[in-house]
This record gives C-alpha cells, sequence and structure tokens, in this order.
C-alpha cells in the first residue's frame, strides 16, 4: 500500500488529485498535520526530502518514497481502476493528466488568479486566457458529448486530474450563461462532484454564481484579511478596470508567473516644483521628534506650489476589526506608491474595534485633488472625504500637529489608535 | 407488443439478484407479481420494490424521482414501441433530461436507469444512424449503463460504438 504524507497548504487543488484518488484506491493518505506554507517547506528537514520545497510533496510511511509533482504523487496513491487496466487505457489517462497540465492549467489560473487577488487583472491577458481556457474546454465538452467519463465508463485518474484542475475555474469564473454553452462538461463536473468519494475530500463544490468581478482592493490586501461589505460598493463603482502596480510575490510560489508593471511619468512632473523639498521634510519626519519636525515643516512649507487636505473616510460604520482598517490604510497607500515621491500623509485610525473612523492630513504638490492625474490612484480616493485646508489658519496648524503626531482625538471623541505615514 | 413487460421485469431482477416472483398479468392487463406474500401491482411499483428487496438504499428524493421516471416510462413505451414518430418524441425527451444529467435522476445509477434501459433497449435497437444522432446524449447514457456490471449479463449490449464514438467524438487534439 502506498500509505504515506501529503504535504500541502489547505484547500490546494494540487493536493486535491491525491487525495480524491487515494479515497478511491483507500490508501491512508494523511495530510502533514502543522504545515505552515512558506515555513515547513522552506525548512531545511524539508528540503533534504523535497530539495524544489514544492507542494504537494508526499511521502512514504516508510520514508522510501518520496514524491513532488501532484499528478505522480496522485498515480502512486491511486490504484489499478484509477490508472487504467491496459497500457492504451492508462496511455489514455496519461494524455489527459498531460492535457490538463498544458492546455488548461495556464489558462485557467492567469483567469482566475486575478480575480482571488493573487495576481494583478491586466485585461489583455485575462482575455486571452478566458479564450484560451474555453476552446480548451469547448473541445472536452465535445469528447464528453458521447461520453460519461473521460476514458473509460467509469472514474479513471483523468477524471480526477481535470476535475482538480478546473475546480477553480468551475468556483469562480464560469458563470452560468459560460457554462449553459458547455453542457456536457457541466454536467461531467458535476456528476464527478457528487462521487462520494470525492464528496469525501470535497463536501460541497459550489458553482460559480456570477460574473467575476475584479477587485483591486483584494488583490493589494493579498486576500486573507478582507473587509467584507464595502468591497461590492466599490467594485460598482469602479466600472473600468484599474491595476495596481505594486508586485507581490504569489502565494503559490509553484507558478511562474511573469508580471510586467508599465513605466509611465510621473504625473506630478506638470506642476511647478516649488521651493518645499519633500524628502528633506520626510527625512526630518523620520529621524527627529515631532517638536522639531513640525516645526520644520511650517518653516519649509511652499502654500504657493503645494496643498495641504484632510480626509475622513465615508463609511465609519463599515469599519469593523481595527486591524482591517489598518489593512485598508496600507493597502491604499500601497496602490498609491507612485505618488509617495510628491506626498506625504498621517492617516489615524480612532476608536475601537466596531466603533472607529479614519481620518488624515495629506500634503501633496499642486493644489487640486493629486487623485484624478494617474487611473493607478483613483481605486481608494472616492470613499474619503476631501477637504482642503488653508495653510495660514490655526485650525490646520493644529489639524497638522494633530495628526503628524499621532494625538488628539476624531470628531466625536474617539482615542487614536493607530497611525499609519505614507511617506 | 408491450414494452414494460414481464421480460424487462424479469431483467431488473437479475440485474438486482433478486427473485421476482411469480410475476403475470392481472384480470385489468396489469402487471402483478407477490413479493414477501404481499402483491404487488403495476411496472413501477414491482421495480421499486425490488431495488429496496436487493437493499441499494435510496433517500427519499431520490425513491420519488425514480417513480416518476418509471411512471413515465411505464405510461409512453408501449405506444412508443409501436409508434415511431410516438418514439421519436419519447426518446426526445429522455435525451433532454440526459444532456444535463449524467443519469436520469441527477448524478447517481438507480434502478430506474437499468429498467429504462431495457424498455428503451428495443426502441434503440431500431433506430437508424441518422435517427440515433439526434438523441446523442440518450446514446452516451445507455453507453454507459451497458457498461455497468451485470447489466449486460442477458442480453447482448446495444451497438452503439459505430456512431458516437468514430463518427461524432472528434479526435480529440
Amino acid at each position: 500500500m502506498a500509505a504515506g504524507v501529503l504535504y500541502t497548504y489547505p484547500e490546494n487543488f494540487r493536493a486535491y488529485k491525491a487525495l480524491i484518488a487515494a479515497q478511491y484506491s483507500g490508501v491512508d493518505l494523511k495530510v502533514a498535520p502543522n504545515f505552515v506554507f512558506g515555513e515547513t517547506n522552506k525548512s531545511e528537514a524539508f528540503l533534504k526530502k523535497f530539495p524544489a520545497g514544492k507542494v504537494p510533496a508526499y511521502e512514504s510511511a516508510d520514508g522510501k518514497v518520496l514524491l513532488t509533482e501532484s499528478n505522480a504523487i496522485a498515480y502512486y496513491v491511486a490504484n489499478a481502476a484509477l490508472r487504467g487496466a491496459d497500457a492504451a487505457t492508462q496511455a489514455r489517462v496519461l494524455q489527459w493528466m498531460s492535457w490538463a497540465d498544458s492546455e488548461l492549467l495556464p489558462a485557467s489560473c492567469a483567469w482566475v488568479f486575478p480575480y482571488l487577488g493573487i495576481m494583478p487583472f491586466n485585461k489583455q491577458n485575462v482575455e486571452r486566457a478566458k479564450s484560451d481556457l474555453l476552446s480548451a474546454l469547448k473541445q472536452l465538452d465535445a469528447h464528453l458529448l458521447a461520453r460519461t467519463f473521460l476514458v473509460t465508463e467509469r472514474v479513471t485518474l483523468a477524471d480526477i486530474v481535470v476535475f482538480a484542475t478546473l475546480l477553480h475555474a468551475f468556483q469562480h469564473v464560469l458563470e452560468p450563461s459560460v457554462r449553459a454553452s458547455l453542457v456536457n462538461v457541466q454536467r461531467w463536473f458535476l456528476t464527478l462532484a457528487h462521487q462520494p468519494h470525492v464528496q469525501k475530500v470535497l463536501p460541497s463544490v459550489s458553482l460559480c454564481a456570477q460574473a467575476p468581478v475584479y477587485d483591486p482592493k483584494k488583490y493589494a490586501e493579498l486576500a486573507g484579511k478582507k473587509d467584507g461589505g464595502k468591497k461590492d460598493k466599490k467594485a460598482e463603482k469602479k466600472p473600468q478596470e484599474p491595476k495596481p502596480k505594486k508586485e507581490e510575490a504569489p502565494p503559490a510560489d509553484d507558478l511562474e508567473l511573469d508580471e510586467k508593471p508599465k513605466e509611465s511619468k510621473d504625473p506630478f512632473d506638470s506642476m511647478p516644483k516649488g521651493t518645499f523639498n519633500m524628502d528633506d521634510f520626510k527625512r526630518c519626519y523620520s529621524n527627529e521628534d515631532e517638536a522639531k519636525s513640525i516645526p520644520y515643516f511650517w518653516e519649509k512649507f511652499d502654500p504657493e506650489n503645494y496643498s495641504i487636505w484632510y480626509a475622513e473616510y465615508k463609511y465609519p460604520e463599515e469599519l469593523a476589526k481595527v486591524f482591517m482598517s489598518c489593512n485598508l490604510i496600507t493597502g491604499m497607500f500601497q496602490r498609491l506608491d507612485k505618488m509617495r515621491k510628491q506626498a506625504f500623509a498621517s492617516v489615524c485610525l480612532f476608536g475601537t474595534d466596531n466603533d472607529s473612523t479614519i481620518s488624515g492630513v495629506w500634503v501633496w504638490r499642486g493644489h487640486e485633488l493629486a487623485f484624478p492625474l494617474s487611473p493607478d490612484w483613483q481605486i481608494d480616493y472616492e470613499s474619503y472625504d476631501w477637504k482642503k485646508l488653508d495653510p495660514a489658519s490655526e485650525e490646520t496648524k493644529k489639524l497638522v500637529h494633530d495628526y503628524f503626531s499621532w494625538s488628539g482625538t476624531d470628531k466625536q471623541g474617539r482615542k487614536f489608535n493607530q497611525g499609519k505615514i505614507f511617506k | 407488443m408491450c414494452a414494460c413487460n414481464v421480460e424487462v421485469v424479469k431483467l431488473v431482477g437479475k440485474y438486482l439478484n433478486t427473485p421476482v416472483g411469480p410475476i403475470c398479468y392481472n384480470t385489468d392487463k396489469v402487471l402483478t407479481t407477490v413479493l414477501d406474500k404481499q402483491n404487488v401491482e403495476g411496472f413501477a411499483s414491482i421495480v421499486l420494490r425490488l431495488a429496496s428487496k436487493s437493499g441499494s438504499p435510496m433517500s427519499q428524493e431520490q425513491t420519488l424521482l425514480c417513480y416518476q421516471w418509471l411512471e413515465h416510462i411505464a405510461m409512453y413505451s408501449n405506444q412508443a414501441a409501436t409508434n415511431p414518430t410516438f418514439a421519436k418524441n419519447f426518446l426526445q425527451d429522455i435525451n433532454k433530461a440526459l444532456e444535463k444529467n449524467t443519469f436520469l435522476t441527477g448524478q447517481f445509477l438507480t434502478v430506474a436507469d437499468i429498467a429504462a434501459y431495457y424498455v428503451l433497449y428495443s426502441i434503440i435497437e431500431r433506430l437508424s444512424v441518422l435517427e440515433r444522432e439526434s438523441i446523442l446524449h440518450v446514446c452516451r447514457w445507455s453507453k454507459h449503463i451497458q457498461a455497468q456490471p451485470r447489466v449486460c449479463a442477458s442480453k447482448p449490449p446495444l451497438p452503439l460504438n459505430t456512431l458516437t464514438l468514430s463518427l461524432l467524438a472528434p479526435a480529440v487534439h
């Protein structure tokens, strides 16, 4: 028997191949407990066994068989019925497994990942991936017109591998209208999803209910810590798809994805430089106490060419956990990355969980709201109320002092909780 | 000629490995048999009783769906067996159901599929290649059902391969 341990992070569609195959064959395949992606698979002990550090990885109970690639693991833990009875059947099974990896997987990832926030959204790439995947699925549909399962009249590894590969697409992007044109594929997919052995691994597979909407927030916040309701509102507001430029390593590091953010000129270049040296002030602010840096700010500030703004988050009632709100702020900062050179801000969170507000003081070159200058910057600013401050008034001086030194309260008297500096 | 006949019930019984009892038509020309010392009347009831006796458990939803299909088939198959035009419509209805579902009742093989296969056997057998092309989903399903163990124990499988496999399914990649 091929009993052993499977190293994987949770909900890994590659690991499902082996887990489902093991259900069919009755092999005792356990998922390694306490596996931490990025730690366990980078540890010395792990790398010694699996030099590539990739998951899923398999180790047999006696430690003699070490496997990486998911198809190989699934093959090893399968039984004769899944692999195919004769060489011709086995070859057909292998054919579909390779087909899934070469025709389905790249297109499916390129289409689904931007919507999951794992990859930046690039309309052209997504459209191409979509047409690639749909044409592959059309082939599959024609094949399944005359067949109940892919190779024989029962479930084989081919079905399991293609099913697992298509899982993401069916869950996230293949909306009902698209599925309607792939009726045989859908029939086959649902039948597999309902097989008792499959259900032991995947108790319920929910199909994509509507066309996916790209949410730049998700990408910036790197999935995980999301802030529920607001997302939909944002998505509706932004029908045109902005493209965040910040690159982040996709969590599935076994995928080779190249992202190439396009270069474009600094939108602030069109404005006069003035005398205020942003870098200089930032250096002073970072190195000196606020007692020194705030007077320094007023000394150097150039009201001719720079403006000070007060921003207040419009939907404080939607803010729940403090860490989510902080992610909201840092996410916005990340998306505004290219503004950093010519802008400075201190954004503070006041209050506690479920009772908080976000507001901040911003300084940038020019007298207009800077965000419309670049399509990359337009994701978040509409969720804030912007008020231009008069640099000469006492009120402004106090606001600047309170926000730069992270003291004071919000309008309703909530206490300062956390501050984030954009510099 | 009667499609839902004694022979079909016997084949289902053979498939389920369950004795069918003294099956015959009663004075109202309704299929009747005696199972567990009880009179059981009607095609659908007999088939379902055989299934539950053979010990294949079904959810209530599945039992009801089976009953619905068995009744449908019992109701129309006689006419379909004698009238080719009627048979065409009858098969088209089933074809439509099998477009979205792998099996008649959804995702799982039930006794309804087995009984329907035996009933449709003679109807499909008579169709020309072209006629079969219009009911591809039924052909796909028949091919799958007859590949199940024990289904073809007493009947040769329908020769469906010529049409669906070599003509219609394209040579993949």
